[in-house]
């Protein structure tokens, strides 16, 4: 179905191909899944399958990709749309109508299917994906996986025979993940597309996954192959195949489901010890309270975004906010940076309101990096915003610096905050906001986009965080972070508060929230394969 | 964004607004404060010295001319329909469009701003000795002895109001000789009638009258805002009868003092027909200079008394009843959506 | 939310240009009238219509941005007329300090008394522009703007796409400015003034940019500017040929309308856009490969609309023509106005909208019984706080 001859490419500015003398063959019916660190050239490689590399991104490609029997030499992608339908990053920057309807039709439109050929298709797709509900809503209004399996169904009313997913998943909590998986997962079983999606949450999309692409980066060579094959030896690896590696299970399991059933033997002998992190024992000691809120609302209007809320943020301790999207959470912090003065209840930052509060002191005391890292940034250049960073902190010159190269080292000073990774963006931005080192640190979605290394990296960061006595507050639904940092976990819905307590207590047993170890070695309370193997290491011989 | 609609004090605003306009109008508009408020003319009549220059191609030569008009009421405008026997159109708008049927299509074009039919009447005053291009219209203030009026008509092409001036000169002693000549003031004997309801220009006053005029001193026209230039008179008492036919014009100069020819003055009607251009009251400063100036009273087209309500009545009804409608039924559409 | 269909056809939207047409009816009788008492009864009709037909879109609201800057307008006109004043005589209310201005400046008048009836008459031209303001207000409350795009002709299909992104972009671009500026003030920078101008420029111009490539992207993904056949040539005639004869329609229309300029041109300029227009449509739509899906069917309620948007028209008219002197008013001389009964009768007509036109759609999701309405907030009303790359706004929802 999709062939890649001898394909190179490298952008019309640099000397480095992206992609070097790639062979690839994908046939009908294969659900694909491509791996690599950002900037490896995932993106480009999925929209060398459609045609927007090179029509709409300029370069030079060498080779010939070849899809449903057309080559992309002859035609340019909106030649290519009833053959591939290609899925960007963000659904809600691709919509051109206003209404779900509109939009699912409006492929079609563009390919001049007759009007009773096209109510017909509509109708289909909006069952096919459960938006019936939604047919005539407005767009704006939708949550992320609806948005998300919207711009699914925009492409798929054009009867695509290729389904390219440029990381579906990143934005949506994980019960929308799950859907969306599925309802891709379906189309790959009930209509036999060829779906390629690249992702980096490798935990979610590898139990669906026929086929792995593993994207080196810098024009080495991919990897190609079965996944169990290739996660033998891959360096970045999910949660459950790094258990599988540890307790050396054959063949390696990809789903939680076949875990379970070769996990019998390690629970139990994991039976009879605590799980235990290092430094858990002194969390569970918080220190002085840094922030609190007393009966905190907040309504927009008749919407009601925060309702009645007690929490006490403590020094040295990283809670965990987590919710499904609109639950809340940036809410939440939104109140601590006092960016609105709440409709009822007071918020209390070191002894101040923080809406009142000054700017200049404000950064001192809170800090919040939010989801869009890049909307901090605004100099032209990294060493341009380290500067100024000190300078909006009254710092001494070069504190930041200092700071982003504790937080990752080998940031190009030159370069244009833009250009830069995601992990390397995140990392200037937490340099800005920590420079300052105030006692109450906050972060919004810190790992959408990131990849495995970054998230590494991350999880250092925000531990030499706690360790110095900040109070960290992480707002997200990666429950794998949550699951390797994470003291104390709050659950909210629906504006409230549900669950408060330890991590491991709230995270364990829930199905939606528990990382895959948890779920893997349930009932026992085990959160991440680093205790697990401290706990082997710890008994062995 | 909040729920409720800002908008709502909009229609109670709305309807007072409607209720208190509706409550204003039929009060009637039975006095008129005078603009001016001068200093009571030691004679009950005035003389006005009126200038009249058709400008090139006009039908005939300027007309200068002494007319008698009660004092105290009367205006300019009131000098000037003496002068001409009425023959004076205005526009609906206060507009001066013609003097005596010159131009022809003066009213028609009267609110062309721009082409061919772009002309006007431009008004000045004289009393000062030299023409003075005059900064409010003819109805502004009431007349007082000494004063010189001048019109001239612009033709089409460049609108510049301050040229040409009338041709023929503001001397007040050459114009009306018989108001410096006579020293006595007789009582008059004046009937005023009631102004006709909707002139606002009230004081229509119909008398015979003796002559009189004073040759004392004028009284000094007190500015009511105008800016007329203080006035240097040529001095009083000077030789009356050698009255100077300026440029050669015609000149007819009312009969001296002796038998009066009764000058009955009334406010200016409206000639204009009822049709109102629709553009010609958009912009009071960015108005071409000159056709402002000139104003005259409309003719009442009032109706007086109760049949004025009803209209308004009906209307604020019917306003009210949708807009209270529309207020409920958008509370509604909020608190659902 | 603009459009429903799944409840039978008395639940569908109305036409858009039916709206349109509607609301064009009532503006140009206000155009033609200065009597208070019909451009009171105008305003009321289409706010009664528009409060009874509206949906629930982000653009319903509209019509109150309009009714706030009809006010302004008619609040500007009175200062103006009183700054300026012609000094025209009238009842004085009071007197402004007079200024002398040189005398290359004659006939412009500042100061000097203020008559009552030179503000009347400023409120009556004001109330005239606030009117037709309102009428234009209405038509966008009332028709989506997107399903009015969908109804442009093959020929005007890519200005017609770049008008629909703009309209969904100008709401991106305000939240965008509220997350930059929230941004701002994590960093300890001034939010206001020049200095915060400047710097929130650049990362708003830059999510934008992004934004419009991601876009540009999936359209073209989707097929858009494919090829139809017709040479690039005929396609510019064409194109060229409407856009000309729209001006000139434009400038027909003002000519029409303003009495007494264009020396009487106004209509043939008109009669060669509209013939200059349908060239143009019919040369360029015959072969385009676009097809529309759904296209908003017209029927007898659309019919209905717009004929009474016209009958105000003809009220008017007939009201002129039967020589009815209260249709043209003037407060010079202080008066009541009259009212002219066949163009009352006219404008009453137009309500019809208001029960004639199908009910807007209900509201979509149901609502729990004693919860607080959390669906459904309309994209400026949700939390604007960091929403997603983008910036996104982060939606509160009960459910998924």
């Amino acid at each position: 179905m999709i062939e890649l001859r001898d394909v190179s490419f490298r952008y019309g500015e640099s000397e480095i191909p992206t992609l070097s003398h790639v062979e690839l063959s994908i046939s009908e019916g294969e659900l694909c899944v491509v791996v690599g660190q950002t900037g490896s050239g995932k993106s480009t490689l999925l929209k060398a399958i459609n045609g927007l590399v090179p029509y709409f991104t300029g370069g030079h490609l060498a080779g010939e990709v070849i899809v449903a029997g057309r080559s992309t030499r002859d035609h340019p992608p909106r030649e290519l749309a009833d053959v591939v339908g290609l899925v960007g990053q963000n659904p809600a920057a691709s919509f051109v109508t206003d209404v779900v309807e509109d939009e699912l039709a409006y492929a079609m439109e563009n390919l001049g299917i007759e009007p009773a050929a096209m109510r017909r298709r509509v109708e289909d797709t909006l069952d096919l994906l459960g938006l019936h509900e939604l047919r005539a809503r407005s767009l704006l209004s939708l949550s992320g996986g609806q948005q998300q399996r919207v711009a699914i169904g925009a492409v798929l009313t054009a009867s695509p025979r290729v389904l390219v997913l440029d990381e579906p998943t990143s934005a949506l909590d994980p019960a929308a993940a799950e859907e969306v998986l599925a309802a891709l997962a379906r189309l790959v079983h009930d209509l036999g597309l060829t779906v390629v999606v690249a992702e980096h949450r490798l935990e979610r999309v590898l139990p669906f996954a026929d086929r792995l692409i593993i994207v080196p980066g810098d024009g080495a060579p991919l990897q190609v192959g079965d996944p169990g094959e290739l996660m033998e030896h891959s360096p970045v690896a999910p949660p459950i195949v790094e258990l599988g590696r540890l307790a050396g299970w054959e063949p390696l399991p990809l789903s939680v489901r076949d875990a379970r059933r070769i996990a019998a033997p390690l629970r139990e002998r994991l039976a009879t010890i605590e799980p235990t992190r290092p430094g858990e024992g002194a969390a569970l000691r918080p220190g002085s309270v840094v922030a609190a809120t007393h009966r905190l609302s907040v309504s927009y209007g008749e919407l009601r975004a925060i309702w009645d809320i007690d929490l006490r943020f403590c020094r040295g301790e990283v809670l965990a906010l987590m919710g499904r999207n609109g639950s809340g959470k940036s809410t939440l912090l939104g109140q601590l940076v006092g960016l609105r003065p709440p409709t009822a209840g007071t918020v209390d930052v070191a002894g101040h309101d923080p809406v009142g509060l000054g700017a200049r002191k404000l950064i001192k005391l809170v800090g919040l990096v939010p989801q869009d890292a890049g909307l901090l940034l605004y100099s032209a250049t990294v060493g341009a915003e380290c500067s100024t960073a000190d300078h909006d902190a009254g710092l001494e010159p070069g504190t930041t610096a200092a700071t982003l190269d504790r937080v990752l080292p080998g940031v190009p000073v030159g370069r244009h905050p833009r250009d830069l990774s995601e992990g390397q963006r995140l990392a200037l931005a937490l340099a800005v906001v920590l420079a300052p080192a105030p006692p109450l640190v906050l972060l919004d979605e810190p790992t959408r986009g990131l990849d495995y290394p970054s998230k590494d990296r991350l999880v250092a960061v925000l531990g030499d965080l706690r360790d110095a006595g900040h109070s960290v507050v992480l707002a997200t639904h990666d429950v794998e972070l949550v699951a390797r940092v994470a003291d104390r976990a709050i659950v909210l819905a629906d504006g409230e508060v549900v669950a408060d307590g330890p991590a491991r207590q709230v995270v364990c047993h829930s199905p939606v929230f528990a990382p895959q170890v948890a779920k893997i070695l349930a009932p026992e309370p085990w959160l991440t394969v680093a205790e697990v193997r401290g706990a082997l290491e710890g008994v062995g011989p | 964004m909040t729920s409720v609609p800002r908008w709502r004090g909009v229609v109670p605003a709305a309807l007072l607004l409607g209720a208190g306009a509706a409550a204003m109008a039929p009060a009637g508009p039975e006095v008129l404060v005078p603009l001016r408020v001068g200093i009571a003319a030691a004679a009950s009549e005035v003389y006005v010295a009126v200038v009249i220059d058709f400008g090139t191609g006009g039908p005939s030569g300027p007309i200068v001319q002494c007319v008698q008009v009660p004092a105290g009421t009367s205006t300019d405008a009131t000098a000037l329909a003496a002068v001409v026997d009425d023959q004076v159109a205005y526009a609906n708008s206060g507009l001066l469009c013609a003097i005596d049927g010159y131009p022809a299509n003066g009213v028609a074009n009267c609110d062309a701003s721009s082409g061919q039919n772009y002309y006007f009447w431009s008004y000045w005053h004289g009393t000062s000795g030299n023409w003075v291009y005059a900064n409010d219209g003819p109805a502004g203030s009431t007349v007082a002895p000494g004063d010189v009026e001048g019109w001239r008509f612009q033709n089409p092409g460049p609108a510049n109001p301050n040229a040409p001036t009338p041709g023929p000169a503001p001397s007040y002693a050459t114009i009306c000789p018989q108001a410096l000549t006579t020293t006595t003031t007789a009582p008059l004997t004046t009937t005023t009638s009631s102004p006709s309801a909707g002139s606002p220009f009230g004081a229509v006053s119909a008398s015979t009258v003796p002559a009189a005029g004073g040759s004392g001193p004028p009284a000094t026209p007190a500015s009511g805002g105008t800016v007329t230039p203080t006035t240097s008179r040529s001095s009083a008492g000077h030789p009356a009868a050698t009255t100077k036919a300026a440029g050669g014009a015609t000149t007819s100069v009312p009969g001296t003092s002796g038998a009066a020819s009764p000058i009955t003055t009334r406010a200016p009607p409206a000639l204009g027909n009822s049709t109102r251009a629709a553009n010609d009251r958009t912009d009071g400063a960015g108005r071409t200079p000159g056709r402002a100036q000139a104003l005259g009273g409309t003719a009442g087209r009032s109706k007086s008394g109760g049949g004025a309500a009803l209209p308004l009545v009906i209307t604020g009804i019917v306003v009210a009843l949708l807009g209270l409608g529309a207020f409920f039924r958008w509370r509604k559409q909020t608190d659902t959506s | 939310m603009s459009r429903h269909r799944g409840t039978g056809p008395s639940q569908r939207s109305l036409h858009p240009l039916a709206w349109w047409i509607w609301a064009a009816g009532m503006a140009v009788t206000a155009i033609k009238t200065t009597n208070p008492l019909l451009l009171a009864m105008i305003a009321a009709v289409v706010i009664f219509v528009v409060a009874a037909r509206r949906t629930a879109a982000p653009w319903s609201r509209s019509l109150t941005f309009f009714l706030r800057l009809g006010l302004i307008v008619i609040a500007i006109r009175i200062v103006v007329e009183i700054v300026f004043n012609q000094r025209l005589p009238g009842h004085v209310l009071f007197v402004l300090p007079h200024l002398t201005l040189p005398h290359w400046a004659a006939g412009v008048y500042i100061g000097g008394p203020v008559a009552l009836e030179a503000i009347l008459e400023a409120f009556l031209d004001g109330l005239r522009l606030a009117v037709i303001l309102v009428c234009f207000g209405a038509a966008n409350s009332l028709a989506s703007p997107y399903r009015l795009l969908r109804c442009l002709p093959a020929v005007l299909y890519e200005a017609g796409v770049a008008v629909t992104v703009a309209l969904a972009f100008a709401p991106e671009i305000v939240i965008t400015i509220a997350s930059v500026r929230e941004a701002r003030r994590l960093r300890g920078r001034a939010t206001r003034g020049l200095a915060g101008l400047r710097g929130m420029a650049i990362p708003v111009l830059e999510g934008a940019l992004d934004r419009s490539l991601q876009l540009a992207s999936s359209m073209d993904s989707r097929g858009y500017g494919r090829r139809d056949g017709t040479n690039r040539s005929t396609r510019r005639r064409a194109t060229s040929a409407t856009v000309i004869g729209l001006l000139a329609v434009v400038v027909g229309v003002y000519g029409v309308l303003a009495v007494g300029s264009l020396f009487g041109l106004g209509l043939p300029i008109l009669a060669a856009g509209i013939a200059l227009c349908a060239l143009g449509l019919s040369v360029g739509g015959k072969r385009t490969t676009r097809t529309r899906y759904r296209p908003d069917p017209w029927r007898w309620p659309e019919w209905v609309v717009a004929a009474s948007g016209l009958c105000a028209l003809a009220g008017l008219a007939a009201a002129e023509a039967l020589g009815s002197t209260s249709v043209q008013f003037s407060f010079y001389p202080l008066a009541v106005p009259g009212l002219p009964v066949l163009a009352c009768v006219g404008i009453l007509v137009a309500l019809v909208p208001a029960i004639a036109a199908p009910a807007p759609p209900a509201t979509v999701g149901p609502k729990a019984l004693g919860e607080p309405a959390t669906l459904e907030p309309s994209a400026v009303a949700k939390a604007v706080t960091f929403g997603a790359a983008g910036s996104r706004p982060t939606v509160v929802e009960g459910g998924r």
